[in-house]
């Protein structure tokens, strides 16, 4: 929390109204969606995954992969000798001779890659060529066939760190070419790739990069041809250009990165150059439309599904709705691979969500579609991250279609359980996925989100307390619809998360009586693991705030520490501010006026204003505190309601009441925006200039007070004499 | 008056003879060099025999650049591949390419690198009498502070290695108190924009490069100077500038699209050797041609290589191919 909080004190540059209760900038959900690659091509080459598959199978029940070994391919690398053991173990004597030369390998190449800034000695450059010829010489010994593969692309790798290009474009062309597909064929078409650019023929070399799925050689070697030009460059010379895949792909998603940033013109591209992206502004993108849609009638290419969908969803980001619908119908009709049909499936997805009508047909297509990316999701899976190509594209789907399609047709519910449904099963994936084996020792509650950062938690912040209940009512419902069963289905809807939720917004409102019910229901488990519990098991409302600081001791010195967010709460403080309120406003209604009376004012006010958002006990009201807070437009302004019950007081008979009264109003009015008694600017050099607010209502507190201290100086105690701002008020008006 | 026609026609001839002494010999001839700016070092028959016909005796050499990699540290770039040993009779000057954005960390740390690496490139590729090492900076006044500090680390380590330390100098710079370094070299060419279709000549034209020379002069450093033989094929689309073609197709090229050639002429170099003559004549002591390739030595013929050599005085006759 406390890391929260300095977050929270960042967002008071922000302007903010009163009716916005989170002030977050939250995520974006702009996700690619175009993709006609696996997404580990985007990573690195993707036979690179396989070979890292081939060998956690090779070694299964053996060795166990972790998250490390799978996603940075890295199994071979990080478990060297034990591979070796496997094949000794298995009697693998063929994998056993095998892996000892590639392990001879893999140290020449280390000794290529160690610090760039050391270059090496004439015996270290003769070292490394004489074990990389011995290497070459041995797998060209290999005479089997079981590994002829594996060996031949040990050949072609010693080649190339050799520096015998030829040699390898000889074996690619004479033999490897005809090999069956495989990983193994994949990488030395990779080092045949390189060949073929090193000798300056750039497409041919791209050709084979697109066919292996290596988008970043693609990136490097046809840097200049990612705009337009390069495409029409690239289809004069071959329709049917692998590159082109590739090509088309980063235009599409480049306009859409351009729409992102907002760009002005080319000079102003320094973002999307950083992120290794390209500025595509709308007359080119334009002309990509038409181009791709002649590309697709003109019959050249056998893939005139790829043109359609990068027409439709070109025009779907330029805003052409009607072109996006006829040219991703087209799309889905059009010949393509199956992931180029999967691509315009997703994307007439998207598409749909902009211009349909919320009727019976439609939302049984959406749960058609949702079921078929939940497939696509877990098909793409390889690793045990959460994102895919496929989560990305629902996420895109139902944040930027679904959820302002449902909000504008009038179904506020569904559209928030949609966001939420997202949030839900990224969640879930990694419960399930890692078992819980990092949460151990840590409670259920500690996942869920109080934080405004988290936009379905802001939106239900930002709801009034009885639609906060109807969104509750809603996904604890079984509704008729099937897309609404599916949606609520995946929601979040933890009891004790909820009660306390509307319990505390019912509190934010002042009804108490309607908090009571849910607050009632909280268990000390899940308050004392809220991260408000920190600041819940170290404030008491009771305490006067104006004379006293309830300062917050932090567990650790560690800032990030999560001991610094949980704290163990033993009694229901919420519970207890509801009871009480409800008590003093009771006697307070029944007492006439007189002392009595006061003293029930003064009581009221001193929890109205520990529990408004300027309070010590802003966790009563709120789940998060900002320095820019104010109240917002549907809870009751509590430090209001204490300014009302302290005016009551400060002409009471009793001089101290009447003292601690004004000294209070002059410290509450410093927390309301706008009251203050002063302002600060700064002169041409940067010196303090005080500018007086004598209209202010702190300006006129602290006059009283200034009145009453020169008045009565003896009923005025040390700490008032103290007080900096009355001292420096003092001083402004020329007094001691 | 046969003895006095005599008389005058011998005292003519001396004369003459003198003339033409105090022509030719008047100023000190140049020290003639070459830059090497390629990532493979391969010193064939033509250039080899461009060496030897033109008396060439120093070779500034790019070794490597000095580049910031993804988490922004100086990382060696495009390191030079020797295929080749260099020529015995010529001295190399290593020569590094620096950017500026490199000088935002260690200077020291860097400036330590960058000798180790250069000396031991030198011990690893037999390139023995090295006596010099150059940097190449685009520094700029926001940048000038750190290349001073970075050079001035630099020298100390180029002293204490016996070797001298040079700079180049790119026009612009003339305008800002020379950088820490025994002397520089002034880059005569890069005076235009190369992105405006308008500016024909944007490697060398006098009329761009003239208002820096004012400050030659006096600008303290002792100066040699680089002159361009290179040339660009400069790709535009209309009036846009797409990029310049180092090899056919680095760019697309559509049927549109239009290639400039934007090369020196020999008289636009001619001018600009007599240009610095004339303002500060030892700035010629050294002529350093950039660069030497295959391509390069085709675009003048020897009689200009000569000239160029020569201070832009004619050497015989010169045309441009």
């Amino acid at each position: 929390m406390r890391k929260f909080i300095i977050a929270a004190v960042l967002l008071a540059v922000l302007p903010t109204g009163n009716m916005q209760a989170c002030v977050s900038e939250g995520p974006t959900h702009n996700k690619y969606m175009f993709s006609v690659f696996r997404r580990d091509a985007m990573d690195g080459p993707a036979y690179l995954a396989d070979i890292n598959q081939y060998w956690i199978d090779y070694c299964k029940g053996r060795i166990a992969a972790d998250d490390y070994d799978r996603t940075g391919y890295t199994f071979y690398n990080n478990h060297r000798s034990e591979v070796l053991k496997v094949a000794q173990t298995k009697g693998d004597q063929a994998m056993t001779a095998y892996l000892k030369l590639l392990n001879r390998y893999i140290d020449v190449c280390d000794l290529f890659t160690v610090d760039r800034w050391s270059y090496p000695t004439k015996e270290q450059l003769a070292t490394r060529k004489q074990k990389a010829l011995a290497i070459l010489n041995a797998a060209k010994a290999y005479r089997g066939t079981q590994l002829r593969q594996q060996y031949t692309l040990l050949q072609m790798r010693a080649n190339m760190i050799l520096g015998y290009d030829l040699a390898n474009a000889n074996l690619w062309n004479q033999h490897v070419k005809r090999f069956g597909k495989s990983c193994w064929r994949e990488a030395m078409q990779n080092i045949y790739a390189r060949t073929l650019y090193k000798s300056g023929k750039r497409l041919e070399a791209c050709d084979q990069y697109a066919l292996t799925n290596d988008m970043n050689s693609i990136k490097r070697v046809m840097g200049n041809y990612r705009n337009l030009a390069g495409i029409k460059s690239v289809y004069a010379q071959n329709p049917n250009s692998p590159a082109l895949n590739y090509l088309v792909q980063d235009f599409v998603n480049n306009v859409q990165e351009t729409l992102d940033q907002k760009p002005k013109n080319s000079d102003d591209c320094e973002w999307l150059n950083e992120i290794d992206a390209k500025c595509i502004f709308r007359n080119e993108a334009l002309a990509f439309v038409e181009f791709a849609k002649t590309v697709a009638k003109q019959g050249k290419s056998a893939t005139p599904c790829l043109w359609w969908t990068a027409a439709g969803m070109t025009d779907y980001l330029l805003g052409n709705q009607q072109q996006a619908m006829e040219e991703t119908e087209q799309a889905l009709n059009a010949a393509g691979t199956q992931r180029m049909s999967d691509n315009a499936r997703a994307i007439r997805l998207l598409v749909t969500t902009r211009s349909a009508r919320l009727d019976d047909a439609y939302t049984t297509y959406l749960l058609g579609e949702m079921r078929w990316l939940d497939g696509m999701i877990k098909a793409e899976r390889s690793t045990m991250a959460y994102d895919n190509h496929y989560t990305d594209v629902k996420d895109r789907v139902v944040h930027k279609g679904l959820e302002p399609l449902f909000a504008k047709a009038g179904r506020p519910y569904m559209a928030l359980a949609l966001c939420d449904m997202m949030r839900q099963e990224e969640s879930a994936y990694y419960a399930m996925a890692y078992k819980r084996e990092e949460q151990k020792g840590y409670s259920k509650y500690q996942y869920m989100r109080h934080s405004p950062w988290d936009e379905v938690f802001c939106q239900m912040d930002s709801m009034k307390t009885d639609q906060l209940v109807g969104y509750y009512r809603f996904v604890t419902s079984t509704p008729n619809n099937a897309l609404e069963r599916y949606t609520v289905a995946r929601a979040f809807k933890d009891d004790q998360y909820f009660n306390d939720l509307i319990g505390t917004k019912y509190m934010a409102e002042g009804a108490f009586a309607k908090a009571i019910p849910y607050l009632e229901k909280l268990s000390t488990e899940f308050m004392s693991n809220q991260p408000i519990s920190i600041y819940e098991a170290q404030t008491n409302y009771d305490v006067v705030r104006w004379f006293k600081r309830q300062p917050i001791h932090y567990n650790s010195n560690e800032y990030y520490s999560p001991d610094n967010e949980y704290h163990e709460v033993t009694t229901n403080k919420k519970l207890e501010f509801c009871k009480e309120m409800m008590r003093l406003q009771s006697q307070y209604a029944l007492t006439r006026q007189g002392q009595p009376l006061e003293e029930l004012s003064y009581q009221l006010a001193v929890r109205y204003f520990q529990a408004s958002c300027y309070g010590d006990c802003w966790w009563i009201t709120h789940h998060y505190k900002s320095v820019s807070d104010s109240a917002r437009s549907w809870e009751l302004d509590y430090a209001k309601q204490a300014i009302e019950h302290l005016n009551l007081c400060k002409h009471s008979q009793d001089e101290q009441m009447r003292y601690r009264t004004l000294y209070a109003l002059a410290f509450v009015h410093a927390y309301i925006p706008g009251n203050s008694w002063m302002s600060i600017t700064y002169d041409k050099d940067w010196n303090e200039v005080m500018n007086y607010r004598p209209e202010s209502a702190q300006y006129k507190a602290l006059a009283e007070l200034n009145d009453y201290a020169t008045n009565h100086p003896e009923r005025i105690d040390e700490y008032a004499r103290r007080c900096d701002v009355l001292q420096r008020f003092q001083a402004m008006n020329h007094q001691p | 008056m046969r003895k006095t026609t005599i008389l005058f026609l011998w005292l003519w001839a001396t004369l003459l003879l003198f003339s033409a002494c105090s022509h030719k010999s008047g100023k000190r001839p140049s020290v003639r060099a070459v830059y090497y700016w390629a990532t493979q070092f391969d010193i064939d028959s033509a250039k080899r025999n461009f060496l030897t016909r033109h008396d060439i005796s120093r070779m500034y050499v790019r070794y490597f650049d000095v580049v910031a990699d993804r988490s922004g540290q100086p990382m060696p770039n495009a390191t030079l591949r020797f295929l080749t040993l260099p020529p015995n009779d010529v001295e190399i000057v290593p020569t590094v390419f620096v950017m500026p954005e490199c000088l935002r960390g260690d200077n020291r740390l860097l400036a330590q690198r960058i000798v180790a690496r250069v000396k031991q490139m030198n011990a690893t590729n037999d390139v023995e009498g090295v006596k010099e090492m150059q940097i190449d900076c685009d520094w700029t006044a926001s940048t000038r502070h750190a290349y001073n500090l970075f050079m001035a680390e630099m020298l100390r380590l180029c002293h204490s290695h016996n070797m001298r330390l040079s700079s180049t100098i790119r026009l612009h710079q003339l305008s800002q108190a020379p950088p820490p370094a025994d002397r520089g070299v002034l880059m005569m060419y890069n005076t235009g924009d190369v992105a405006n279709p308008d500016c024909h000549k944007p490697i060398l034209n006098m009329r761009d490069a003239a208002p820096y020379l004012s400050r030659l002069n006096d600008y303290k450093l002792p100066l040699s100077t680089a002159y361009p033989v290179f040339a660009w094929r400069v790709l535009f689309r209309g009036r846009q500038f797409v990029g310049i073609l180092h090899s056919d197709d680095d760019y697309p090229q559509l049927p549109t699209d239009s290639v400039c050639l934007r090369q020196p002429t020999m008289d636009d170099i001619r001018e600009a050797v007599r240009a610095v003559e004339k303002r500060r004549s030892d700035a010629n002591d050294e002529i350093i041609v950039f660069d030497l390739s295959n391509n390069n030595l085709k675009r003048f013929n020897t009689n200009n290589y000569e000239e160029i050599y020569h201070r832009g005085r004619s050497a015989g006759r010169s045309s441009n191919r």
